[in-house]
């Protein structure tokens, strides 16, 4: 039985493949594409799916689930007003793009079946949690007409208990603030809760104004201030006099103000979500908390109803957005298959995207002339060269096994670097990632030594949960300003040379902890061939990339390597002209192609 | 209510088709179009192309701020006594592919320095783009105005049809459109209106640029683009009401193994027996006649075919939008110009005089509109007869001023001809393989006769063809990219046999033992491929630039435009590379489609058997046997069984479609390939 989960259309796309109740892989389209958030149909990750669940063909899948309802969807786009500055090609007024992508690009013509937006969200979490019963809480912006849903699991059932209706909505809340705050809606929303902790809660009656709590699990937004069907902006000017200081200008200085708006809408929605999680726990009493949707993402607020809530256990699926719905779809496609649930057991890794071998990538580093340290032989000395080179506040590339799905670098495709160099954080931020210095940096910690070090009750594999640092240890790399880290727990039975490698650090150092960020630049999806690696690190300062079982030190890339990532992003000016001259209105009206339909990175000859 | 009302209405087919009809009709939407096209012109000093007005102590100056080598830093305002020369244009008048360190406007610029000797001073100032389209060539001519110029050259055409082309990428709104035009007349009728709209345009456009030069005093002067009569190019016949797909291909299944062997009557007869079929939408029948027509020696007769086939195929296949002049334009151009008593030189009739002969082809142009350095020589010593006519009254001697053109480092020139090989050999389907082949072979020995070390190039684009790393990455590509130009040359598609070939024929003349090494290299990267099985299915295998792509270069991930092989010609060709005499085994994973059921799966023109397939894929396992394995190019080509059907409903379904506003289909299609897998092993899931 083979069924694939599609998400797509609206955030980055995903596609999974789900193997006689097996998740065999999983992975994000952007990854092959290079395209950042890449959100149209995941052909290339659908082709991937296929290979890894052994060289099949679209004649062996037997079902399709895809992550939304179109129809449903649309009402709510209908709802919302013919508003030409959102698309003034009115796209999304075809509700049947999905299938019929589904059936011409990925060449299937076999069973669709469609699930509900949260439905979805909630499968995603519940049926890969391995609990048997558990309370469930989806929120994020919008999916058709639900923003958060409050519903119950057991066995193979979800039962919705009450759900909040579009324009109500915390994610959309978050998104405004982050608009506001001159960051990018649908990505940066992360950017803000990491801005948090500088601020002060000088905000929270203002916040508190836009949304009013209601009985049961109800909120409202105060449609006031937000104007969703706006091109440019989410907010209202009443929103400006609200908070009295204008939008910040994108990539303009962060003053004090913005980070005490930050605080105040990270105060505001975690005291929403505490409450309605105690509300939850009243209508679907359990020890165990299942959470998904794109605020799920928000670790600080995970944390926070996982200390002060009413449930003992919780459950984020590590790509809790709208790609990992994905994974929910085809679980609720395989229990309408077979009648049963696809898996008891909760979801171990997220290790299900693509791997290459060091023969290949050793051949691949030959051809393009590239020195490279070969240690085939010797995992060991592997491992120690690398620890030597992050105990000399190198940073270093880490490409092993196959790739993470979900948002998170977990050991896979990572950038580390040493947690105690007072200036790493700087560093990375400036150098490497080439991104905004407020931002922190994760810790991953070896299992064994968490409690010496994080105040956190239970290991975090998938990195969805804040904790506070109570080291010893100096660690100025990874603590954020509030004393808080979004930890990586590493274990040895499932990150093997990861976890060796932070065991040898420790041998050597004392300290079982290494900066663990996504191994990317700013603006780029995490790399996810070898290539990618190289590419990554000739036009960034890392210092050193282990692919696989081979080292290779930034001294030994060619500098001319450093242009041809400029080369490669010779970006289409596509034929389609921004502005069409007055004079040619009329005669190109009618033929005018759609615009922003070729992502970056496609090229041209002439 | 009334929203679910309209949610029930446009969740069916119908609702959605009424939707977008109002849309069409500009009843709902459209409102950011218009204020797109409140293009404000207005203020003191406006921008020309990458040059900013900056307010200095001795006044205005425009200036970049970005160098780019044939491009001066900045514009002063003019001064009195020079001769400015503003030369605006596209990529042809650009340069391409010699640019920027040989371009017209700086041929130009020498030859008036040389006849005046400095008695005038002349400055030439660049204004040609690659890539622009007609709205941005108006505004950059507007805003030129402030540069005053006394001469303005406009040699531009090729481009015009921007944003008119019938494309997959289109708006739901053009898209409306085209199902209006194809309900009412076909195909036939949506290439009528492109013409219109096109003509219309090049009117709109020449009045506009003569009356602004003409608002600076300028003198103005129209340069008419030369169209290559020896480009090639193909395109499949879309759905028609008559049934025509299968008796077309047959056609052109018959005129090209004629041409190929050198049977140009027949050739002729069955490109003229397609012509009966086309009705001349694709212009392929026209093409195929240009070669027996040049095979029986009648070369005005061909030049005449490949004018009809440049005119039938401006309305682009839905593919790729090809800068040309179609005649039309260049006649719209011409009166135009005449009637506004403006100076006017059509490079066509000037090459066809300077040649001596009717039919252009590679020796003025490298390609389908970009001009050889010859080309760009006598070209501009015509253009600077004209100016120096306008200018100073005088009548130069022409054939003196062509011999003060300058000419470039052979490295530049040797650059130009392997670029355009390159992107030759992407084109050429529908010329048989030998004459490509030679023809390639010409260029690139040509290459190494220019420059000495160009043979090192040629060797590194071998090299980068392995499969080991992407070419950019490969160490074998860091000398070529020092060479202006060529990386974009660098990134085309891995494989195309045609030109493997023609770079492996030219260095084993050149340096047998090297060749050896190069190719084994090679075939080794293709070997350990094989391992776990190679898809030569991917688009950065396929043999040729083909349908449905944006883009002939190399993009590992462009299964986007291409999500699998979609066979639009009875024969699909494939390949790949080898040590021969080895044990493959070939899994082809395809379904049939309308024009064909059946599938000879061919091996080095050998075949492994007939198979006839259904809609559902299919996996198809065969084994190559190691005699059949040859070292060196191998070829595997899939030889679809034509079979007429009706062909009324699928034009009826993409009518349908673009009424939705959706992209669709409007080629028949032979058969789809889902994966064509090499592999030295089992495959895995076996």
């Amino acid at each position: 039985m083979n069924v694939i989960g599609i998400s797509a259309f609206y955030h980055e796309s995903m596609c999974c493949l789900l193997q006689d109740g097996k998740l065999v892989a999983a992975v994000a389209e952007e990854r092959f594409t290079r395209v950042k958030f890449d959100r149209r149909l995941p052909i290339n990750a659908f082709r991937y799916c296929l290979e890894a669940g052994g060289n099949l063909t679209p004649a062996d899948i037997d079902c399709v689930a895809y992550y939304e309802q179109p129809k449903n969807k649309l009402s709510r786009q209908l709802a919302m007003g013919l508003d030409t500055g959102m698309d003034p090609d009115f796209q999304w007024l075809d509700c049947f793009k999905a299938e019929r992508e589904i059936r011409n690009k990925l060449g299937y013509d076999g069973k669709i079946l469609f699930y509900d937006h949260h439905l979805s969200h909630a499968a995603s979490s519940f049926f890969y949690s391995g609990y048997q019963d558990a309370a469930i809480l989806t929120v994020d912006g919008v999916g058709e007409w639900a923003t958060t849903t409050y519903a119950k699991g057991a066995g193979q059932k979800i039962q919705l208990l009450e759900e909040v209706s579009f324009p109500h909505s915390l994610g959309l809340l978050y998104s405004t603030i982050t608009d506001f705050l001159g960051f990018s809606v649908l990505s940066d929303e992360y950017k803000v809760m990491g801005l948090a902790p500088y601020g002060e809660p000088r905000f929270v009656k203002e916040i508190q104004n836009l949304v009013t709590v209601g009985e049961n699990g109800q909120f409202s937004l105060n449609m006031l201030y937000f104007d969703f069907a706006q091109k440019n902006r989410m907010f209202t000017n009443a929103l400006t006099e609200l908070l009295e200081i204008q939008q910040r200008v994108p990539e303009s200085e962060i003053l004090q103000v913005h980070k005490d708006i930050a605080k105040s809408l990270q105060v505001v929605l975690e005291d929403i979500l505490l409450e309605k999680t105690r509300y939850l726990y009243s209508i679907a009493p359990s020890k165990n908390l299942c959470v998904s949707g794109g605020v799920a993402l928000n670790c600080v607020a995970m944390r926070r109803i996982h200390r002060d809530g009413p449930f003992d256990n919780l459950f984020v699926q590590p790509a809790a957005g709208d790609a990992g719905a994905s994974l929910g779809a085809a679980a609720l496609a395989h229990i309408e298959l077979t009648g049963t649930r696809h898996s008891n057991e909760s979801l171990e890794h997220v290790y299900l995207g693509p791997f290459y071998d060091s023969n290949a990538i050793a051949a691949m580093l030959d051809e393009a002339g590239i020195k490279y340290r070969d240690f085939r032989k010797s995992e060991k000395e592997l491992l120690e060269a690398v620890v030597a080179r992050i105990a000399e506040q190198k940073v270093i590339g880490w490409f092993h096994g196959r790739m993470e799905f979900g948002p998170r670098a977990l050991g896979a495709r990572s950038i580390l670097a040493d947690p105690r160099d007072p200036t790493m954080r700087d560093r990375l931020n400036e150098l490497i990632k080439k991104r905004e210095g407020f931002r922190p940096f994760a810790p991953a910690i070896l299992e064994d030594y968490l409690h010496e070090h994080m105040d956190i009750g239970q290991p975090s594999r998938f990195m969805t949960e804040t904790c506070l640092v109570t080291s010893m240890l100096d660690l100025p790399a990874i603590t954020h300003v509030d004393g808080s880290a979004r930890v990586q727990t590493v274990s040895r039975e499932i990150s093997a040379r990861f976890a060796k490698l932070i065991e040898c650090f420790y041998e050597r150092t004392g300290c079982p902890i290494l900066v663990n960020t996504s191994f990317n630049v700013r603006g780029e999806p995490i790399v996810m061939t070898p290539e990618d690696a190289i590419r990554c690190m000739a036009n960034s300062q890392i210092d050193c990339v282990v692919l696989e079982d081979l080292l290779i030190d930034k001294k030994d890339i060619p500098f001319i390597l450093r242009k041809t990532a400029v080369i490669e992003k010779m970006v289409f000016k596509d034929r389609i002209e921004s502005q069409v001259h007055p004079l040619l209105s009329g005669n190109i009206e009618r033929w005018r192609p759609a615009e922003g339909i070729l992502p970056d990175g496609v090229y041209t000859f002439v | 209510m009334k929203t679910q009302k309209m949610i029930e209405l446009l969740a069916t087919e119908e609702g959605l088709i009424f939707a977008r009809s109002l849309q069409s009709l500009g009843l709902f939407g459209g409102q950011s179009m218009q204020n797109q096209n409140a293009v404000s012109l207005s203020g003191r000093y406006q921008p020309i192309l990458d040059w900013y007005p900056v307010e200095t102590d001795s006044g205005v100056v425009f200036t970049r701020t970005d160098t780019f080598p044939c491009k001066p830093k900045n514009i002063e305002m003019k001064h009195p006594n020079k001769l400015r020369v503003c030369l605006f244009g596209e990529s042809m008048a650009a340069g391409f592919p010699l640019a920027p360190a040989y371009t017209p406007a700086l041929v130009l610029q020498e030859i008036l320095n040389k006849f005046f000797k400095g008695q005038q001073v002349v400055e030439v100032i660049d204004l040609a783009m690659p890539n622009m389209g007609p709205s941005e060539q108006l505004k950059v001519c507007e805003a030129t105005m402030q540069l005053e110029p006394d001469v303005c050259v406009f040699m531009t055409g090729n481009n015009w049809y921007y944003g008119l082309s019938v494309e997959p990428t289109a708006s739901p709104v053009a898209r409306c459109g085209y199902a209006n035009y194809l309900e009412e007349g076909g195909f036939e009728q949506l290439t009528a209106q492109f013409r219109h709209q096109l003509s219309e345009r090049a009117v709109i456009i020449t009045k506009e640029f003569l009356r602004l030069a003409h608002t600076v005093n300028a003198h103005a002067l129209m340069v008419i683009p030369p169209i290559n009569h020896a480009w090639e190019r193909r395109n499949p016949l879309p759905y028609s009401e008559h049934g025509a797909a299968s008796s077309w291909h047959n056609y052109f299944e018959e005129a090209k193994c004629s041409l190929m062997s050198k049977d140009f009557h027949v050739a002729l007869a069955a490109a003229e027996n397609m012509k009966q079929w086309d009705n001349g939408l694709t212009g392929v029948p026209e093409r195929m006649m240009v070669r027996a027509l040049i095979g029986l020696g009648r070369r005005q007769e061909a030049r005449e075919a490949a004018i009809r086939a440049i005119d039938a195929v401006n309305w682009q296949n839905y593919s790729w939008a090809l800068p040309q002049t179609p005649s039309y334009v260049a006649r719209a151009i011409h009166e135009i110009a005449e009637q506004a008593q403006a100076s006017c030189i059509n490079l066509d009739a000037l090459f066809v005089e300077y040649t001596g002969d009717p039919f252009i082809d590679f020796r003025m142009l490298y390609d389908h509109c970009h001009l050889s350095v010859e080309g760009i020589q006598v070209a501009m010593s015509a253009v600077a007869e004209k100016i120096i006519k306008a200018s100073v009254g005088a009548e130069p001697n022409s054939n003196e001023l062509l011999k003060n053109t300058i000419k470039p480092e052979p490295l530049i020139e040797a650059s130009a001809h392997f670029q355009a090989a390159h992107w030759r050999s992407q084109f050429f389907t529908a010329l048989p393989s030998d004459a490509l082949g030679a023809n390639l072979q010409n260029e690139l020995m040509l290459t190494t006769q220019l420059d000495n070390n160009f043979i090192d190039i040629v060797k590194d684009h071998l090299r980068i063809k392995s499969l080991y790393c992407s070419p950019l990455l490969n160490h074998a590509s860091r000398q070529a990219m020092k060479v202006p130009g060529m990386a974009a040359s660098l990134l085309l598609k891995r494989l195309n046999p045609i030109f493997l070939a023609a770079l492996l024929e030219t260095i084993k003349a050149l340096d047998q033992k090297e060749y050896q090494e190069i190719l084994s290299h090679i075939s080794n990267s293709f070997h350990d491929q094989f391992v776990m099985g190679l898809d030569i299915s991917k688009p950065m295998f396929q043999n040729c630039f083909w349908e449905r792509t944006p883009t002939a270069i190399h993009d590992p991930n462009d299964r986007h435009s291409s999500p699998y092989f979609r066979a639009y010609w009875a024969t699909s060709e494939f390949s790949f590379l080898s040590h021969g005499n080895i044990p493959l085994t070939l899994e082809v994973v395809a379904r049939s489609a309308k024009l064909s059921e059946k599938l000879e799966v061919i091996v080095n023109e050998k075949s492994l058997g007939n198979f006839k397939l259904t809609k559902k894929w299919q996996k198809i396992d065969l084994l190559v046997p190691a005699s059949q394995v040859q070292q060196g190019i191998n070829s595997v080509n899939l030889q679809w069984k034509t079979k007429s059907f009706d062909e009324t409903n699928e034009l009826k379904q993409t009518i349908h479609n673009f009424q939705l506003g959706v992209e669709t289909e409007i080629f028949p299609l032979f058969g789809e390939i889902y994966s064509l897998i090499i592999c030295s092993n089992t495959l895995p899931g076996k």
